[in-house]
Order: structure tokens, then sequence, then C-alpha cells
């Protein structure tokens, strides 16, 4: 671990400016000094990244010796005098320094929020005059990337940004170019930022401390003198240089221009809607105007990180495509109506359908983008208001086998811990997962852990993709067989004799039973069901076996299988098998899909749960709903939502009501899932856009966006976290829970909710798992990792007591082992992966509307290995038609190593009728949860162009070249000759780890 | 049966129902904050009638040029000068002791009063400007100026002197 971040030690005794104080051990000095100093100057340490040690503007005397505070770790007994004339002397050279690389032009700039680390320090430091003038640099602003802009000018060469992107987001891009007479950050080798191999994750502009990195979108927009015609705003940054006696005045301006901002900029606290990570950070907003989102240090799950989609993705909510009133359908056109015409009219039409069909006539679809609020009022209105069980959401389509698999073996559907417990593994297993485009930030975690502190990582992927590429061992299996090669695994360490013998006495059932079914999966067998050599399941049980803290993640690649929940499984028994559960650093991580997948299924949009995970085949469970509802609830089973399509083609389910999902899309087996559609009675979609699935719909909902509304996600951590609301609904849409009500109000429910807040207080009191959640607890950026008892304590790491099983124990679970559907024959002999990209969302309904990440990826596109493109004579560009049992696209192809053989991979993120993975998939699913076998289908691919233009555009990272450095290498800087020491010891924190 | 459509109809406002909607919209804002909005036009009305709205509206329509104008001019030497004067003796101003200013200012208005009303002491030659010395108040007066002069003449001294390279200064990068 490195220790100048910020975890906990134990206290020492030092002083400071001869007073005695408890300072933390290996924690920096400088944390200390600001404990009673909050304005002594520190500029490059920043409490996410460490000590970087470039700016020397936080130097104190320790036991006599001129040093950085921020690089020095606490000793017992130290004295620090920050007073002393040689220390006040060294540190006002440095901040002289740092002004000769910037014009100080606070009051026009758009940087000038309160917030500016450098305006800060100068004004804290009373600098009054610029000791070496200001000097520009021979380098232009860099304009090119569409969401941020370079300064060179402005740059003060801190390497915040270098170190954000090389060891904190670690994608290697950025660094110092210190050879240079005047040293710059550079992207790459020195290439514009948008042809650069940037990720466009926004790490190097949240921690830039200055304006040198800034968001286009603040620029000319945060203040209110800057956005002024370039003559006029470089007369006036002349005009202050000309009149200014001193910084003294200047400062006061700006202060004064900070504080008018505040009237017009908003900062409103919200929960990233893109991926399960449960990224959360301050929005910025001008009236309707996005200007930016800035993380912040006690967002618990990212902290100051985000990727392009949560940093730059926004834009959509202001799109003049969104939904704003009511449609119905008459004839051939879909006509605008009032909310009074739109409810009436579906209220009346589903009383009709329920009356003469009877309520599992009619089924719900909730949605894992909603909040927990949107969703706990959607299964309510299911089986309160119509009757029925038949409620679903899409969590079915990715991680219900993962959530079977840990019920049946650990006995709580969620990750055991948190993302912290990543970062702090020894040893990471990632199987059919792509956290680095998936799970952008979680990814960032791994990587670092990997780069700084020697964490060792096993990949188990068909791609290489990003993660594969830094992996310590990678394993390419046949498609489909994780589940033979992980028990061949877990029964060599048995035969070694590695497993933990102590921790299965104690904690877990069903040994000899698993250990017997174990027999066959000897490593000759398992190489050869899944390819897999010998040696390198000897060398993934080796590592396990060497770690004291191991984590698996998993995600689609193990999920959408016909074997799913049976993989899912095998990966929680080789835990079980290893004893890492239940301590920090281990554990079972399904990394969740959606910003509220876990959320949508905790409250209970599921055919067999009631919220909490409460069986709705439980009388008792059904009696306590009936009291606190005040209704007889339904007996029958519910429908999920791959039976609900089935009984719509079979004529016995006439109606459904769907929110915000892209059902017609990213269900498998399109056609036959639009066939269906085009068979309801009555169709209601309830959206923000008019998506694909709109077109079938007989009445269209327009609801709001996250931003729009308030209410509460749960990331993939189990985390529970509020969002509040930024901007006021557009036109005349309305939130989701809203609609709900007004619709089963309709319906004769009288339900008279005020706010969300209301709905979750009602749904966590009739729980045992979410008891002690309450709005109330809620507030700003606190949050609850559930269970969470009466009294507001949460779990933020599942088992450390036991297992919640009557007897406190776990269980091996026997998986049952089926063979792939759908491999490769002579017919169709490529097998088609399929799964996201970083920069787009799902089916890309949102972030096609993002004008930046459309420029950098206009499109989908399918990657083709080099000897598949040989042997078909295509290159890069060329136009193919991928043929399923099932259906046809056309796309363009990309010629790729990150793929091998015969196997292609497709993202699923498109809107295009044309381009669409699912038209492909077929309705092959997991025998115990019916999730759609999406990952094991074969195609024919047909050329029909042999070579074009290169769907994969400048401005898409995957062309640049990352430079893996250690960080800022701020020794280079010290080495220049132009560099006078202020310190009196020249030692690094590198050298020193 | 409900086959894909994509066409919607377009919910067609004419003008004069758009103009009805904002017409009415803005009714509201004025009913709902009646007081605020008469107070408001009487000052409309005021600004009018003085040419004021006439001379704003100008400004407005020009304001990018005008501003470039006078930022320009005002970086000018000459004027930058006066601008930076300004504030030198603002910061004067604010470092000084505010019981000095409060006797300065009104030993002036006391002078002023004293003119008007003819009171002011003729002084016939040397001797009598010797003898006026014995006054208590002028004796007092004088003290202050001449240490007024003691100040000018050190400032001066001193600014002469880090010219000459006294106090030193020296190149840096980066």
């Amino acid at each position: 671990m490195n220790k100048l971040t910020s975890e906990s030690g134990s206290k020492l005794d030092i002083r400071i400016n001869g007073e005695a104080v408890q300072a933390e051990r290996d924690k920096p000095v400088l944390l200390a000094v600001l404990k009673s100093d909050h304005e002594f100057p520190h500029i490059c340490y920043h409490p996410a990244l460490g000590p970087i040690e470039t700016c020397d503007t936080c130097i104190a005397e320790v036991d006599g010796k001129l040093v950085r505070t921020c690089a020095l770790p606490v000793k017992d007994g130290m004295e620090v005098n920050t007073k002393s004339v040689r220390a006040r002397f060294a540190r006002r050279e440095a901040m002289d320094r740092i002004l000769h690389n910037h014009e100080l032009y606070c009051t026009v700039c758009d940087n000038n929020n309160a917030n500016c680390v450098v305006h800060n320090t100068a004004l804290f430091m009373n600098i009054e005059h610029q000791k070496y003038p200001f000097h520009p640099k021979p380098y232009k602003q860099d304009n090119s990337h569409p969401f941020y802009r370079y300064d060179p000018d402005q740059c003060i060469l801190c390497g915040r940004c270098v170190e954000a992107c090389q060891n904190l987001q670690v994608s290697e891009v950025l660094s110092i170019d210190w050879d240079r007479e005047r040293p710059r950050v550079i992207w790459d080798n020195d290439v514009p930022i948008n042809e650069s191999s940037c990720v466009s994750c926004g790490h190097c502009v949240t921690v830039c401390p200055c304006n040198a990195l800034m968001e286009n979108a603040m620029l000319g927009e945060a203040g209110f003198l800057t956005d002024l015609d370039p003559g006029l705003w470089e007369s006036m940054v002349h005009l202050t240089k000309e009149v200014e006696p001193g910084y003294g005045p200047i400062f006061t301006v700006s202060e004064v221009e900070a504080k008018m901002r505040d009237a017009r900029i908003k900062r409103t606290k919200t929960v990233c809607t893109y991926c399960g990570v449960g990224c959360s950070f301050d929005i910025w907003t001008k009236g309707r105007k996005i200007l930016r989102v800035e993380p912040q240090l006690e967002a618990p799950a990212n902290q100051i990180s985000t990727c392009v989609k949560g940093k730059f993705g926004w834009d959509f909510v202001n799109s003049p495509e969104r939904l704003t009133h009511p449609l119905i359908r008459r004839g051939a056109q879909f006509y605008p109506a009032t909310w009074d015409e739109a409810l009436d009219y579906t209220a009346k039409r589903l009383a009709e359908i329920r009356d003469k069909h009877g309520p599992d006539s009619i089924a719900c679809i909730s949605s894992s983008k909603c909040t927990n609020e949107d969703n706990y009022l959607m299964q309510k209105f299911a089986r309160a208001v119509i009757g029925t069980n038949n409620i679903d959401n899409c969590s079915r389509y990715c991680q219900t086998p993962a959530t079977e698999g840990l019920k049946r073996t650990l006995g709580l559907g969620g990750d055991t811990g948190s993302i912290t417990d990543l970062g702090m593994a020894d040893l990471v297993m990632i199987v059919g997962a792509n956290p680095a485009e998936s799970h952008p930030v979680l990814s960032t975690r791994i990587r670092r852990a990997h780069k700084k502190h020697g964490q060792k990582l096993i990949v188990a992927d068909l791609r290489m993709n990003d993660m594969a590429k830094r992996a310590d061992l990678f394993l390419h299996p046949t498609p489909g067989t994780d589940m033979i090669w992980l028990s061949a695994v877990t029964k060599y360490i048995l035969d070694k004799g590695w497993h933990d013998q102590a921790f299965i006495e104690r904690h877990v059932n069903e040994f000899d039973k698993y250990k017997a079914w174990l027999a066959p999966y000897t490593l000759e067998y398992a190489e050869e069901k899944t390819g897999v050599p010998k040696e390198q399941m000897v060398q993934a049980a080796e590592m396990i076996h060497n770690a004291k803290r191991f984590c698996i993640a998993w995600a689609m690649g193990v999920t959408q299988h016909i074997t799913g929940s049976e993989t899912s499984t095998a990966i929680c028994d080789l835990l079980l098998m290893t004893g890492q559960v239940g301590r920090p650093g281990t554990g079972a991580y399904p990394l969740r899909g959606h910003n509220n997948v876990q959320g949508a299924g905790d409250f209970g949009c599921a055919p067999v749960y009631m919220p909490g995970y409460e069986r709705v085949d439980d009388p008792k469970i059904r009696e306590k709903y009936e009291r606190a509802w005040g209704v007889p609830l339904p007996t029958n089973r519910g429908l999920d939502n791959h039976q609900m399509v089935e009984k719509i083609h079979e004529g016995t389910l006439r109606a459904m009501y769907l929110k915000g999902e892209e059902m017609a899309l990213v269900d498998s087996n399109s056609n036959h899932v639009q066939s269906a559609f085009d068979k309801l009675e009555l169709f209601v979609v309830q959206d923000i856009f008019f998506s694909k699935t709109c077109q079938f719909a007989d009445v269209i909902l327009p609801a709001c966006p996250s931003l729009e509304k308030e209410g509460t996600f749960t990331n993939t951590e189990r985390r529970i976290q509020r969002l509040y609301q930024v901007f006021e609904p557009l036109g005349e849409t309305k939130p989701d829970w809203k609609i709900i009500m007004e619709l089963a109000n309709r319906l004769g429910a009288d339900w008279n909710y005020q706010h969300p807040g209301e709905i979750l207080d009602e749904a966590t009191a009739l729980t045992d798992l979410f008891v002690g959640i309450r709005y109330d607890r809620l507030q700003g950026y606190n949050s609850l990792q559930w269970p969470v008892a009466e009294d507001g304590k949460d779990t933020p790491l599942l088992y450390e007591d036991g297992f919640p099983f009557p007897d406190g124990k776990a269980r091996f679970h026997i998986p049952e082992w089926v063979d792939p559907v759908l491999a490769p024959n002579e017919e169709y002999d490529l097998h088609l992966n399929n799964g996201r990209m970083l920069e787009h969302f799902h089916e890309g309904n949102l972030t096609y509307r993002v004008e930046g990440i459309k420029q950098k990826v206009p499109t989908t596109y399918v990657e083709v290995s080099p000897e598949l493109a040989k042997q078909r004579g295509i290159s890069t560009g060329a136009l193919v038609r991928l043929v399923s049992p099932y259906g046809k696209v056309k796309i363009h192809a990309v010629v790729t190593d990150r793929v091998q053989g015969n196997e292609l991979y497709l993202p699923m993120n498109t809107p295009d009728d044309e381009e669409a993975v699912n038209y492909l998939t077929s309705s092959y699913h997991d025998a115990v949860t019916h999730t759609p076998a999406y990952k094991e289908i074969s195609v024919r691919m047909e050329v029909l162009e042999p070579d074009g233009e290169s769907p994969i555009v400048r401005g898409n990272f995957r062309l640049g070249n990352p430079r893996s450095i250690p960080g800022v290498m701020v020794e280079n800087k010290w080495a220049r000759s132009d560099y006078e020491p202020l310190t009196d010891t020249q030692e690094t924190v590198a050298s020193r780890e | 049966m409900a086959r894909a459509i994509r066409s919607i109809v377009e919910n067609k406002q004419t003008p004069e129902e758009r103009r009805a909607s904002a017409m009415a919209d803005v009714e509201t804002a004025i009913a709902d904050n009646a007081e605020a909005a008469v107070e408001f036009m009487k000052m409309i009305r005021l600004l009018q009638q003085r040419g004021a709205l006439n001379i704003v509206n100008a400004f407005l329509q020009k304001s990018d040029d005008i501003m470039k104008i006078i930022v320009d001019q005002a970086g000018k030497p000459e004027y930058a000068g006066g601008l930076k004067n300004g504030i030198a003796l603002t910061q004067m101003l604010s470092s000084m002791d505010t019981r000095v200013l409060h006797h300065l200012v009104g030993s002036l208005s006391q002078t002023s009063k004293a003119i008007e009303e003819g009171k002011v002491q003729k002084v016939g030659g040397i001797f009598d400007l010797l003898r006026t010395l014995r006054d208590p108040d002028i004796s007092a007066g004088l003290g202050v100026m001449l240490g007024l002069v003691k100040g000018i003449g050190h400032s001066i001294r001193e600014a002469s002197s880090s010219q000459d390279g006294t106090a030193a200064e020296s190149k840096k990068a980066p």
C-alpha cells in the first residue's frame, strides 16, 4: 500500500512550531501541519494522488533540515518548524517560480470559482508581486479534444495530471517532457490530445490546480467577464497588469467575482446512471447548461475518479429529441395527448383487459436505470394494483445468474465486499469481464494496485482487452467452458492440500459431496474441454495459493451462457475452498452492469421476490405486505421477461407496461421479441426518448432522466446513494414514480406520495435486509451498504460473522455442466462474442446523443482477427454481413489482434437496426434464471466490400500509443541545470519506498 | 396488433397558440408579483423620461466595441498611470489612521468656514509670521507638515537607492 495516501495508522507525538501535537504514523508531515494551519501552502500534493514533489511550496524545517512535508512520513518526536525564516523563504521562492509559469488574470478566468489552488495559495501567502515575470511558453493551446483543452501558458508543471493519468486512472497517456527548454505536458509521444490514447476520463482536468486543463463546457460560461472576444479579453489582461500595483486588489476583485458566480452556477450532487460502479459527483449547471462534473473526495465509490460517460456524457438531457408530451397511437401514427388523456386511456384499457382476461394477462417491466423508489412502486403497481406477479427487470439479461450462484453458496446476492477490497487484494482474477470498458472507475483501482502495489492479476477472456494485456496470466478458454477450468483449478488446489481446511470445517457445509463431485475435473480433462493448457491452470492455482487476499470479479462473459448460474456457482465454490470470503481484500464481485441493476432486484422487481429478496410464495411474507398495502396479493407464480415474450406469442399475455428499457433491441433474438410486441393488445412504454421499443407502443409516456428527479440508486457494492434534482422536468415530462402513482390512482389505488423519500422509507421499513435504510441517513455523500440494521449500521464487507443460513455456514453447491449451444458448425463457422465499448452505454440511446462522444465513436463495428481477415481477404473498413439462424446485420469490420482465430466481437452499443447484435442472438437461456445465452451464438460472415474507410475514426483512443512511465519523474526536473534545490536533501518518495 | 411505426404527428401549435401561451405565462408572472411589477414600471418610466434608457440601449448595443475602446485607452501608460494613482490613493487612504484623517478633514472644514466668515487672520510681514508661531494651533499644524515632508524625503531616497541596484533581483527558471 502507498503509505503516503490516506489510510489510518497509529498516533505519534511530534512538535509543530513548539507545540506538542498527535500525528498519524507514516502519514505525511504535511497532513499534520494542515490540521492546525489549513492555509499552509501545498499545490502538487493531492490526497488521492499522494506526494508528487514538484512544486516545493510545502517546505518546512524538520529536525533542522528543509524538507518537502508532503513526502516525509511522520516519525516519533519530530520537530517541525514551518515559521523559520529559511522555510518561509524557500516556500516564497517556490511560489515565485510557479508564478513564472502562470499569468494571474483571475477575474477574467473561468477557473475563478473559489477552488483554484494556485489562486488560493497565492492569496494565503500574501503574494503581492511577481518576482520572476511571467514568460509565455512557445506552445499553442491544444483545443483538439471535444471535452477539454490544455493551455501550456497557464500550466505550472505540477504534474498532478500526469500522476492521475499514469497512476490513478492508469491509462498512461500523459507525461511531462522535462528535457525541453520550457517543459510542458505531452500526450502520448507529443501528439494533439484528440489523436492520443486519451480515454477522456477527465482525471487530469479534475486534479489540475489551475486553469491549464479546463472542461470546454466551462470556457466562456463560468465567469461574468470571460466570454469576451479574444481582442477585448487580451486588452483586459493587459490592463490588469498595467494598473496592478500588487496582487492584493486583483485578488479582492476576483474573490468578489467568484462569489457572484455562486449566484448563478448551481452545484448539485448526483449519482451516475452509467454502469454499476455508482460514481457520485457534483454537477455544475447554469440554467439548463451543464458546465462541469466535479467529483469529490468524499464520494464513497469513486472519490475523484470518473470515466468519459460520467464526466462528459450528460448532454442527452437537453437533446431536442427528448419526448416531452404523451403520445397515443391512432392508426399508423402517434398523436400528442395530454397527461389526462394518456393516463385515462391507459387505465381504461388495462382495466378492461384485466376484467376480461384476469390480472395475469398483464405484465410490467421495470428498469435498472430508474431509482429504487421508481422500482419499488412499479412492483407494487403490478402486485397491489394489477394483481399479478408478472414483474421483472433487465437484470435478467445480465447478472441474475451471478445472484443465483451467490445465493446458493454464500447466501446473499451481492458483491461480498467493496471496491476498496479489490484494490487491497494480493491477487484479482477477472473472468469474462472487461471492466476497463464496462466498469471503468472500478478497473482503475485494480490497475493502480497492479502498477503501484504489486497486486497480481489473472484474466480469463476471449479477447485481449486492456486488463488482459496487463495481466500476469491470461487464459483463453473455448467459449462457454469457464466452469470446467475453474473446477479443475479448484480440484488441483484441493489435491495439493492448498485448500483452507480450518475455514471449511468452521464455515462451510457439503465439503465431502463437493469433493467427490470434483473428481473427474482433472487438468487433462479440463485442457481437453477448454483448450487452456495444463501449465496455465497450475500457474493460476499457484498464484491463488500464494495470495493471502484473493478476489474474483466476473460479469457477462460468465453469466450470459446457458451455464451462467453454474459457472457463477463454481466461482463461489473456489472462493470457499480457499477461504477467500469474509475478510478485507477477498471475495466475489459480480460486476453489475447498470447503475441500478442491484436496486431493481433489491426492491422486488422480480416475479419470485418481494423487496429484500423475501419470497413471494412464503405466506408469512405475503401477509405482511397485504397488511401494509391493504390489498390481497396474488398467489400465482409470475412470469420473468423471457417467459413474458413466450406468453405473448402463445396469446395469454395481452398487455404490457414497460418503463426505461430498450427491450426491442437488448433482449436476445430481437426479431422474436419484436414480433411478440406486434401481438400485444396494449403496450405502454415509458421512456425519455422515442426508442425502438416505443415504435411498438400504443401509449408512450414521457419520463425524466436522473438529473430531473430525486431518489436513490444501489451500486454493485450494495451501496445505496441519493441523487438530488438538478433540473426541472423538461416540457411536460414527469419522474417515473409520479407517472406510476397517477396511473395507479386511476385504477383505484389512492396513493399519496409527495416525495421519493416517503417511498423509500415505506419500502425499507417492510424488509429485514434494508430496515435501517432511511432517506435522511443518505444526505449528501452519505451512503449505506446493505444489510443495514435498524440503528443504521451498514455492512461494507459481508460474512465477517458467518453466513445467512440457519446454521450460519456457507455451502458448497454442485454446479451442473451443460455443453454450450450453437457452437460453430459448417454453416455458421464463426463464434460471435459481444459486449460493450467504453464510450457508449447499452444500446446508445443516451450516449449517441452526446455530440463529443458521437464524434469520437460514431458507430459500432465488428472486430475480426488478423488471421481470419487474411483468410477472407478483407481489411479494416470492409463491409460484411453477419448471418445467424435468427437474423442478420450489416456492419463494418476492424481487423485487430484483440480477437483471435474464428472469434468475432461485436459491441452491442448501437441503436441502428442494421447493426444491432441481438438480431443475431438466440432465445437459448440459462436453465435456472432464464438469462439469455447472448454469448453462445455462431454466425457466418459474407463479405460485401473487402475494404473501405475504418469505422474507428480519428479521436478514438484505440488509435493512440500510450506510454507507461512511473509517474511525473520529478528527478528529471531536479537534474536540470537551471533547477536550484530549495531543500537540504533531495530524496524521492520512490527511492524511499 | 401494434406494428412498429415511427411517424409522430407533431403537436402543431399555431403561432397564435404559442403566443397566447407565452402571454399567459407573462400574465401569471406579473399577477404573482404585482407590487414589484408596478414599482418596476415606475422606475422604467423615470429612466425613460430622463433619457437614460436611450443611453443604456445604445451602450448595450455597442457594449463590446465600447468596452474595447475604454479598456484600450485605460491600458495606455498615461491613463494606466492615472488608474495606478487612483489605486495608490485608495491604498494610502485605507492605510491611514482614521483618527488622524478625521482631524485633517475636520481642520479643513473649520478653515473653509473661517474663510467664509472673513475671520482669517492677516499676516503682515516676517515678524508677524514669527509671532504667529506662538499660537499653539499653528505650531501643532506646522509640526505635522514637517513630519509629512520628512516622510516624503525618506520615501524618495529609498526608491532611488534601489534603482542603483541595492535591492537585488535575479532571473529564475522554470
